[in-house]
């Protein structure tokens, strides 16, 4: 466990660090992978936790954010696990579609919530191959602050978000568990998972069309 | 009075063989979880979800969630409507407070010196300045709330979880954690010190306070919960992999851990099923 010292330390700089960063980096592109994070936090509490949008802009936006916030490609080979080598193109690229549309509508539902919130950055650690791991917490206005942590990549100039865990709960784990659960259900079979994501998307995008 | 206290324990004991009973005929019925055969990547994903006694779990959370359907969730919400969040927050501090011996004891038997002094601390504040728990006085001055049971200090002594096992009413656990849960049971102080009450039917007071923790939890994961069932393929499997990763945050206290599978670290699509082998930790 964190000793509280070093906590205090930690939220301390963070605060300092944040304060000296803003005023420079405007404008500028994200050059650490934790100064990526703190972006796209940011940018998608501020976006998302809006009262006034509708349901279906909320996860319009979510796609977005998505899109240009996280690593798809990679993020469905890690869902699709074992089953990805057996999955065709045509199979991959209509998933890496569905499984798009479906988180957009999780994570759009679950940050009505985030009003009022912020994204507090903490530290990164970078193990040297280009991904870098950032700690942050989303602190409520009141309440425990909850942590938050990114998994990023770096490709030449360009970070991406390959997985987040918020409180110890993975989000790109969740979905492999709950997706290969259905492909084992249906012996195995690709477009037997495929089936149950159109029906799901169809469900889903009949109340909020996102698209 | 001897005469009555055995009389008491005797049909308190027969609901709960009854419960082993049915529990034990509905394996037998259900049967097992087959492994499947002539796929050894198949089978490395069903050795991993650990999950031997599958479709008797599942039927025990489909029971959960007709129960839940029509009596826990109405429950919740009509709390949520008739109570204000003031005083829910208050119920909600007095079942913290509540619960601060236990946390104390399993802090003490993990060995985390600075957390058995905060919870001490809390327990102390909350319970005077915070009028008998009423008020989160500690989170306030800066001591927030953790939490600690038995399941997680049988998990810092290296016992395994064993597998996953889904409860009547109670939900999603394993062998561990269950042996935890029947510790707290007779070893929770509090419950200890309301059955000595004279005057106070325990068994009674007890009930009251398991039904209040029951709604005061689930009326705060209602959102949450119900998002999860609306998006997920298969809400069973989304919720044991949940549960164990909620449980693998719980017992390291938050604390980061080294190894837990992601997209930028593990299985890379090729390296077969043995790549997965940080997925034990899960």
């Amino acid at each position: 466990m964190l000793s509280r010292r070093t906590l205090f330390i930690g939220v301390g700089l963070a605060i300092f660090a944040s304060a000296l960063m803003t005023p420079i980096r405007d404008g500028r592109a994200a050059t650490t992978a934790g100064e990526f994070v703190t972006d796209l936090g940011n940018k998608a509490i501020a976006l998302l936790s809006l009262k006034t949008i509708s349901e279906a802009e909320r996860v319009k936006r979510m796609r977005k954010l998505l899109a240009d916030g996280f690593d798809g490609p990679a993020i469905s080979k890690f869902v699709l696990g074992v089953y990805w080598r057996r999955a065709t193109p045509k199979q991959r690229t209509e998933f890496l579609d569905l499984y798009q549309t479906i988180v957009a509508h999780t994570y759009a539902g679950l940050f009505k919530k985030f009003a009022g919130n912020t994204f507090k950055f903490l530290r990164e650690r970078s193990d040297g191959s280009g991904t870098s791991i950032v700690y942050g917490h989303i602190t409520q206005p009141d309440g425990k602050p909850v942590p938050v942590e990114f998994r990023v990549n770096r490709k030449s100039s360009n970070f991406r978000a390959v997985d987040i865990k918020v409180a110890g709960v993975s989000m790109p784990l969740t979905h492999r568990k709950d997706y290969s659960s259905v492909i084992r259900s249906k012996r195995g079979s690709i477009e037997g998972l495929l089936k149950v994501m159109r029906k799901k998307v169809a469900m889903l995008e009949e109340t909020t069309p996102s698209k | 009075m001897l005469s009555k206290i055995s009389v008491r324990s005797k049909s308190a004991r027969r609901p709960l063989r009854l419960g082993i009973m049915f529990a034990a005929m509905l394996i037998l019925v259900a049967g097992c979880a087959t492994p499947p055969k002539n796929d050894p990547e198949a089978l490395a994903e069903f050795k991993l979800a650990n999950d031997p006694i599958e479709p008797f779990n599942r039927i025990m959370f489909d029971v959960n969630l007709t129960l839940d359907r029509y009596i826990l969730k109405p429950v919740a919400k009509a709390y949520l409507w008739a109570i204000p969040e003031i005083g829910r927050d208050a119920i909600h501090n007095v079942l913290v407070n509540l619960r601060t011996p236990v946390v104390f004891i399993n802090d003490v038997l993990q060995g985390e010196v600075d957390r058995a002094g905060e919870t001490l601390g809390r327990m102390i504040a909350n319970t005077t300045f915070g009028l008998g728990g009423l008020i989160d006085v500690a989170t306030k001055i800066g001591i927030p709330a953790h939490s600690e049971d038995f399941g997680q200090t049988f998990a810092v002594w290296g016992i395994d979880s064993g597998p996953y096992l889904v409860l009547p009413i109670i939900g999603p656990s394993n062998p561990r954690d269950f042996a935890g849960l029947a510790i707290e049971w007779v070893a929770d102080p509090v419950n200890i010190a309301l059955s000595n009450e004279k005057g106070l039917d325990a068994a009674y007071a007890v009930t009251v306070r398991s039904l209040v923790f029951g709604v005061d939890l689930r009326s705060r994961n209602i959102d949450t919960l119900d998002q999860i069932e609306r998006t997920s393929l298969d809400f069973y499997a989304a919720i044991r992999s949940l549960h164990r990763q909620r449980r693998l945050d719980e017992i390291n206290n938050g604390k980061p851990t080294a190894i837990t599978p992601s997209p930028g670290i593990s299985i890379s699509p090729d390296s077969g099923p043995r790549g997965g082998t940080a997925e034990l930790v899960e």
